[in-house]
């Protein structure tokens, strides 16, 4: 594996990513697992399958991890090769609408949050 | 300056397995996943060897006399559905051979050379594409010179 994947854990002790993935159908959750076991062993220098992981926002970037209509947005750490999945939409349409502006926008402040809180060593290190 | 934990190093100290493992210990789940990467794989591999031969979704909707949205569909997951004869004509218009090929799952050094070889005919092709675990897809051969060429890589 050239990448490795880990879902966005808040504040207030929930995992949105997480819980959106348990609420997937399990076909749907295959879908997803096909999709990160893809991207992980993806080799560095080259792009996944398009329908696989798609660029939701540049600088910083933020991608999403595609199952069927499915889009889970993940951000990578400071250091490493570890993306963290922070939230889900539904794509219906063409074009990404209102919600998965809002989920993106949430996503950045997920990933503003998180740095803060590994540099401040009250992410990993706790107990 | 205080020590920072990265994402890997809490990994490894919280041990245990990843959620992907834990879904390929059941052998359905195992397969439904396998089939899912295999299709990217073949799809990343499309895209790969457009690259190389820098050919656009356009330039391949002309050679194949298609619409440019049938081959935007095939390189967004429509290769999933794809027809053999489909990927033989897409291989066609790419000037590869469409090769397809079911290879034992033995230790024999035949099947690493075998792979070693078609690794060698596309650079950089996508391992498990290469490493044709399943073949249900075949294998796409050039058959003509090629050229690399920077591409976008941001997600790479």
């Amino acid at each position: 594996m050239y990448r490795s994947f880990e879902w966005f854990w808040a504040d207030d002790g929930s995992m949105p990513g997480f819980d959106a993935f348990e609420s997937l159908r399990p076909r749907e959750q295959n879908d997803f697992e096909g999709s990160l076991d893809h991207w992980g062993n993806v080799e560095p220098g080259q792009r996944p399958a398009q329908s696989r992981v798609n660029a939701e926002h540049e600088r910083p970037l933020v991608l999403a991890i595609k199952a069927g209509k499915h889009r889970f947005t993940a951000f990578r750490e400071p250091r490493g090769h570890t993306w963290i999945v922070f939230g889900h939409y539904l794509k219906e349409g063409e074009k990404r609408d209102k919600t998965g502006d809002r989920v993106v926008a949430r996503t950045l402040l997920a990933r503003h949050n998180y740095f803060k809180r590994v540099n401040n060593g009250t992410y990993y290190d706790r107990g | 300056m205080a020590h920072i934990m990265t994402a890997d190093e809490a990994r490894k100290r919280r041990g245990g397995t990843t959620l992907v493992e834990r879904s390929k210990r059941d052998p359905v789940r195992a397969a439904q996943i396998n089939a899912i990467v295999a299709e990217a794989s073949v799809e990343q591999l499309l895209q790969r060897i457009m690259e190389l031969e820098h050919v656009t979704a356009a330039e391949l909707a002309r050679r194949m006399n298609a619409k440019p949205p049938q081959i935007s569909r095939d390189l967004h997951g429509g290769l999933s559905r794809a027809t053999l004869s489909r990927l033989v004509m897409i291989a066609e218009a790419l000037g590869y051979d469409f090769v397809p090929a079911f290879v034992p799952r033995t230790k024999d050094r035949r099947r690493e050379k075998f792979i070693e070889a078609y690794r060698g005919l596309i650079p950089n092709a996508p391992a498990k594409a290469s490493a044709p675990v399943k073949s249900r897809t075949g294998l796409v051969v050039r058959s003509r010179s090629s050229h690399t060429k920077s591409v976008d890589r941001k997600i790479a």
